[in-house]
């Protein structure tokens, strides 16, 4: 998996960004794949940004691509544990007037991709997505 | 080191349409939203150059939509791409904000 920290403030996003498309690029996956990269990590990331309670400075993002299968792992080093997976979901036949932005990135991960799993170990919590097939 | 493009535009042109371009996410939600409330309605729009959305950028457009439906002010999205409009479409705005 290759691993790199990034600033845990939400515009490190532009970086983010950037080192997955490097990612893409270098394993030769369709370049359509970065959209949905970016848009994951992007919502949990943003999430910890903003929720999490503790942390350091920076936050882990890992992209790896083997046996087939793409993972993104997110891993936040001295922090609470917060559960993003808990939030209830998103009822998305609601009416405008109760529609709210909050719960809606989780789901946009879930549809995305085909696993979402949470963890709290040694202090970090640590997210990881899964696609089975990287194309 | 090259100068990187600005990630994220609007651009507001006459007659109530206003053109977004680039990259609508977390960090650039705020002075996204700040620059759309500035603004009274109708509002038309224009996604023909969004390349990205995510649920921050969705919550600016829910929140413009609610804003000018209170006024009574008409609201539409247009020339939505595929990549933006599934990310509409995976959230179910698409069922409830006019779009095309």
């Amino acid at each position: 998996m290759t691993v790199r920290p990034f600033p845990r403030r939400l515009d490190a996003l532009d970086a983010i960004n950037a080192f997955v498309e490097e990612f893409v690029a270098r394993e030769g996956l369709p370049a359509e794949r970065a959209f949905d990269l970016q848009l994951v990590i992007e919502e949990l990331f943003a999430n910890q940004v903003r929720h999490a309670r503790g942390g350091r400075d920076t936050l882990d993002v890992g992209l790896e691509h083997a046996g087939g299968a793409l993972t993104v792992r997110l891993t936040d080093h001295d922090v609470e544990p917060f559960d993003p997976t808990a939030l209830p979901e998103v009822d998305t036949d609601a009416p405008i007037e109760e529609r709210r932005a909050g719960g809606l990135g989780i789901h946009l991960v879930r549809q995305l991709a085909d696993d979402l799993h949470y963890d709290h170990r040694d202090g970090a919590s640590i997210l990881t997505v899964t696609w089975r097939t990287a194309r | 080191m090259e100068d990187s493009p600005l990630s994220f535009d609007i651009q507001v042109g006459d007659a109530g349409t206003v053109r977004l371009s680039g990259r609508l996410d977390a960090a650039q939600a705020d002075q996204a939203l700040a620059t759309l409330n500035a603004l009274p309605g109708p509002l038309v729009l224009d996604c023909a150059g969004l390349e990205y959305i995510s649920s921050a950028g969705l919550g600016v457009i829910v929140a413009t939509y609610k804003r000018l439906l209170a006024a009574g002010s008409a609201f539409r999205l247009v020339n939505l791409g595929p990549r933006v409009g599934n990310v509409f479409a995976l959230s179910g705005l698409d069922k409830v904000i006019p779009i095309g």
